[in-house]
């Protein structure tokens, strides 16, 4: 395992940004912009000749973005949360904004904005319910609620195009009144103060963000909505009306997942580190599978983690959760960051990832005391950050997982050269 | 489903003999966590679920499976408060029901951790609670450290 890293490290990484890492004309406030002090990875050199000669992709576009661990939009604070900028379009036009600091979530799917941060002028159009009423949505995270319309807009990434797909406009002021279904299942998070980023985009395997819970009837609450006037009734959505997720709706052959590729990062954590996420599975030189292992997962996602003899079914990676969390009581809990985990000294540690199709791997991390980590407030990249877990079924391998590695998360029922989706490879 | 059922079958054998009558006074409650055995009734009535009690060695499961096939735990204790609750479905349960009179300090938090969303850990007054999961997966607990009967340890015994 040991030369298998440090071999993706050092050459796939670098050979894939230095080619693909081209950065949209508009993408002026990306995220990365402000780096200070991270290595260079290249990933923001920008050459299109390049791109369409070196790059490979079948479709021949740039499929590569700059992605960046930071500290996130000003006053926010974010530890571990990957971010991209992503641009949208009214549907067909060139009435277009790049929208900086959308974090990247293989949790969960679809294309999420706040209203808060769009121009006036970037008026995209409402999508509507089967009731014929405007439509919109209640999206339930771990940690609170968004809610707000549905609405289409071409979404641009690098090269890439998705065309009037529906997207989730957080906090639209045209639908102010929050369903009590929606509101009693936690947090208002519509806002940059309570959400913490411009956006999200969801990259699940999963390409529908609801799937049967909301297309079936009855209509549940905490999801779907028609709403008329003030009054929002829950109301079913068919799959291919629901958020998806905007790469399978890719106009190129860079369709059926992605590849979200980070250097390591420094013992003791780093004010940034700069990646890059790429677009596709084995359509382009800079997406190739190469000795990465894949490990299929089941239709929540979910593989097993083997820890300390504790068989864990329903584990996952999750670039949307910001530590490794996982349950064991022999490690220390945290006297000030409450719900960390701060062993004595740091502590070295290895796991096996058993995907469903009974490829296994072994995985060695380490948890280094979240107090001391958190010592250097400038810092907001870490990759031996822990917390304690849900339950004793879950491994839960948050960002700090995907520090160091290239992860492919390809796509429920989309072909790659290393099989079907769903799966995770590294 | 098949990993609830094993957890059923886990939990049976936890509760060993089954037990007891009365379970605390009757007393009326809106609230769920902190409140009676009649305010885990009230939470079936307003989530429509389907409910079966499990008696366990320290007190008695309640299991409520919502028709969108969110499935609740509500545990009480021998002198018959809820003081734990967990869930796990598709999307988030309805909290305000289920946590009462303890759900505005998961929906007004002061601090803010920026931290993704996909887990949250709050140590409020008097309440713990712990959510994590992904899409289409949503898993959370939250107790009331104060109403956990000696014995019972939540990381291990909660499920």
């Amino acid at each position: 395992m040991t030369h298998r890293r440090l071999f993706l490290l050092l050459t796939i990484p670098v050979l894939a940004m230095a080619c693909g890492g081209g950065k949209t004309t508009g993408s002026s406030a990306s995220p990365g912009g402000d780096d200070s002090g991270v290595v260079d990875t290249g990933t923001v050199t920008t050459d299109t000749g390049m791109v369409t000669t070196t790059d490979g992709s079948t479709s021949g576009v740039v499929n590569s973005t700059p992605m960046v661990v930071n500290s996130g939009p000003a006053g926010t604070g974010s530890i571990n949360v990957p971010f991209i900028s992503v641009t949208l379009c009214v549907p067909g036009t060139s009435n277009c904004q790049t929208i900086p600091y959308v974090s990247v979530d293989t949790g969960s799917t679809g294309l999420r904005i706040l209203s808060s941060v769009l121009s006036p002028s970037l008026t995209l159009p409402q999508a509507n319910a089967t009731t014929g009423s405007p439509l919109a949505e209640c999206y339930t995270f771990d940690d609170g609620y968004t809610w707000g319309s549905v609405r289409t807009a071409d979404v641009k990434i690098a090269g890439e195009v998705a065309a009037k797909i529906p997207i989730h406009i957080i906090g639209d002021p045209a639908f102010s009144s929050v369903p009590a279904g929606c509101s009693s299942t936690g947090m208002a998070e519509d806002t940059l103060a309570t959400f913490g980023s411009n956006g999200l985009i969801g990259i699940n395997q999963i390409v529908a963000d609801c799937g049967s819970f909301c297309s079936m009837a009855p209509a549940q609450e905490g999801a779907y909505y028609s709403c008329s006037g003030s009054t929002c009734t829950a109301v079913t959505v068919a799959d291919a009306n629901q958020l998806s997720n905007p790469i399978a709706l890719f106009a190129s052959d860079d369709k059926n997942g992605s590849v979200l590729q980070f250097p390591t990062v420094a013992a003791g954590g780093a004010a940034s580190l700069a990646g890059a996420l790429v677009f596709g599975i084995g359509t382009a030189a800079n997406n190739a599978l190469g000795s990465a292992q894949v490990l299929t997962v089941d239709g929540e996602g979910n593989f097993t983690t083997v820890y300390k003899g504790t068989t864990m079914s329903t584990s996952f990676l999750d670039s949307g959760t910001n530590t490794l969390s996982f349950n064991d009581s022999s490690i220390a809990q945290c006297t000030d960051a409450q719900g960390f985990l701060c062993p004595a000294s740091p502590l070295s540690l290895s796991a096996q990832n058993v995907g469903r199709n009974n490829v296994m791997n072994t995985i060695m991390f380490g948890v280094e005391s979240a107090d001391t980590l958190f010592g250097n407030g400038s810092d907001a990249v870490f990759d031996d950050l822990a917390t304690t877990g849900i339950d004793n079924n879950t491994f839960d391998w948050g960002l700090p997982f995907f520090v160091g590695r290239n992860v492919f998360v390809a796509l429920q029922g989309a072909s790659t050269p290393g099989g079907d989706g769903p799966y995770f490879a590294y | 489903m098949r990993r609830t059922k094993v957890r059923l079958g886990r939990s049976i054998l936890a509760a060993g003999t089954a037990l007891c009558c009365c379970l605390g006074a009757a007393g009326e409650a809106k609230a769920t966590l902190g409140g009676d055995v009649a305010s885990v009734a009230s939470n079936g009535q307003h989530l429509v679920a389907a409910t079966r009690v499990l008696k366990l060695a320290t007190g008695e499961l309640h299991i409520l499976q919502v028709p969108s096939g969110i499935v609740v735990h509500e545990y009480l204790s021998p002198s018959g408060a809820v003081y734990a609750v967990t869930w796990r479905g598709a999307r988030a349960p309805d909290l305000r029901e289920l946590l009462g009179p303890y759900f505005t300090q998961v929906a007004h938090r002061d601090a803010r951790e920026f931290a993704g969303h996909h887990r949250l850990s709050l140590v409020g007054s008097d309440l713990l609670v712990r959510s994590s999961g992904h899409r289409g997966a949503f898993v959370g607990r939250a107790w009331v450290p104060s109403l956990v009967p000696s014995g019972v340890n939540v990381d291990t015994s909660i499920e």
